[in-house]
């Protein structure tokens, strides 16, 4: 049994250069790579990390399906997050997207920002072979989550699928002024949209709303722990 | 009227999804420089303009890999038509550049898309403004901004606590709060048996950058 303690998250698309560096320069106990199952290279990876003493997971995604990527990588960060906080030293969940589609690579990223977890790049120069490792400006503790308001919430809990405004209204409760502000500031955040089809307005949810939709039970429930 | 913004690689296609958004006033394209495959495209994206009757400009990037210069060439471009709307296509090119324009964008408030390399369907992501400077207090600003005014971004950590006059307590609070946030590391100083060192993460000026 291995005790974990540094954990590596990472894209993955036949690019086992980066990957290395990565692996090289990012030490972890286990190696959870975020990818598609057709992968070739996955049993060399597997077979290098288990030789070393260290873990190997495999998540599968289609890795250009981005909704799909960003609720894979956020609820694998989030789930690896409590095996790490007994370990001796903060920052011991690290995610690399330093290989991948950039569908996946985006989504990992901005699940990342999202659990308040430290990024990396890792790549080789192409020019000059030098191995580069990047640590990109994001804030451990900092959730983008943490954004939103009560009663933003209360909309995006319903953003899993086209509502109509006045659904949306009996549903929250809200008064039009207060229904109204808050519509147009998730729309201005990109969560949704608002349509009209047939004299009705409808809110219609981008990927992005249909993501934190689906953590909106999550805050909840934090909400109530922190209570 | 809206400004798009691009990173390009090799694929010109990447980019020409992002034109078909209602009011158009201009394309600026970030590509890296002397790459024939990347010359190629940005002439493929020019002339697709010109047909289009859309403005076209070309920032050139030379150091593709460094994400602190290619962050800063970003953000001076942008900060030409900083009072238009804007939306920055961030499918192309090499990742660090994608990754310092998706950076740029978070702290400048500017929506992103994607096209979809398969399909080339657009996937917006959202303004999402981060504003790090309003999480950190004010004194752990003052560290904050005296290191990076520091060579290699990193100093002595009493000489820190001395050019900002602050009690060792106070410091400590300050210093540790930023450990926790992974902004700042404390090493041993090299120099001194009992002293130690603070570093600035490599990339925090990046987020430290005024609007």
């Amino acid at each position: 049994m291995v005790k974990i303690s540094n954990i590596l998250v990472s894209t993955y698309g036949r690019a086992m250069r980066k990957l290395n560096v990565a692996r090289k320069h990012l030490p972890h106990d286990r190696l959870v790579l975020v990818c598609d199952s057709g992968d070739e290279d996955l049993p060399t990876i597997r077979q290098n990390e288990e030789e070393r003493g260290g873990e190997f997971v495999h998540i599968e995604v289609d890795p250009y399906d981005f909704e799909a990527c960003l609720n894979t990588c956020y609820r694998t960060l989030e789930g690896l997050k409590p095996l790490t906080l007994a370990a001796p030293l903060p920052g011991s969940l690290k995610v690399s997207i330093s290989c991948g589609p950039k569908t996946l690579v985006g989504a990992m990223l901005f699940a990342a920002m999202n659990a308040g977890v430290e990024v990396y790049h890792c790549d080789v120069e192409s020019a000059t072979g030098k191995e580069l490792v990047i640590r990109l400006p994001t804030v451990r503790e900092f959730e983008l989550r943490r954004r939103f308001s009560w009663d933003d919430w209360q909309i995006i809990r319903h953003l899993d699928e086209a509502k109509e405004v006045r659904a949306l209204a009996k549903r929250t409760g809200f008064k039009e002024p207060r229904l109204d502000r808050a519509l147009g500031r998730l729309g201005h955040e990109g969560l949704l949209k608002q349509v009209t089809k047939g004299g009705r307005t409808w809110v219609e949810p981008t990927a992005i709303g249909r993501f934190y939709a689906g953590l909106a039970p999550e805050v909840k429930e934090k909400k109530s722990d922190d209570e | 009227m809206v400004t798009i913004y691009a990173t390009l690689g090799y694929v010109p296609e990447s980019v020409l999804p992002s034109l078909r958004t209602a009011g158009v006033e201009r394309l600026v394209v970030f590509a890296s420089a002397a790459d024939q495959k990347v010359e190629a495209a940005v002439r493929k994206v020019k002339a697709h303009c010109e047909k289009a009757d859309i403005p076209f400009t070309r920032v050139r990037i030379v150091k593709p890999y460094d994400l602190e210069y290619v962050a800063e060439v970003i953000k001076e471009a942008m900060d030409e038509h900083k009072d238009e709307e804007a939306i920055f296509n961030i499918t192309g090119g090499t990742k660090v550049m994608a990754a310092a324009a998706l950076i740029v964008c978070f702290l400048k408030g500017v929506p992103t898309e994607y096209a979809q390399e398969r399909t080339m369907e657009v996937i917006r992501l959202p303004l999402m403004k981060i504003d790090v400077r309003s999480q950190l207090t004010r004194r752990g600003k003052d560290i904050v901004q005296y290191l990076l005014a520091q060579k290699d971004h990193c100093a002595p950590a009493v000489k820190v606590r001395k050019a900002l006059g602050m009690e060792k307590s106070t410091f400590s609070v300050h210093l540790s709060r930023l450990r926790e946030k992974g902004l700042v590391t404390v090493e041993r100083d090299p120099r001194s048996a009992r002293g130690q060192v603070v570093r600035a993460m490599p990339t925090l000026s990046l987020l430290m950058m005024e609007d």
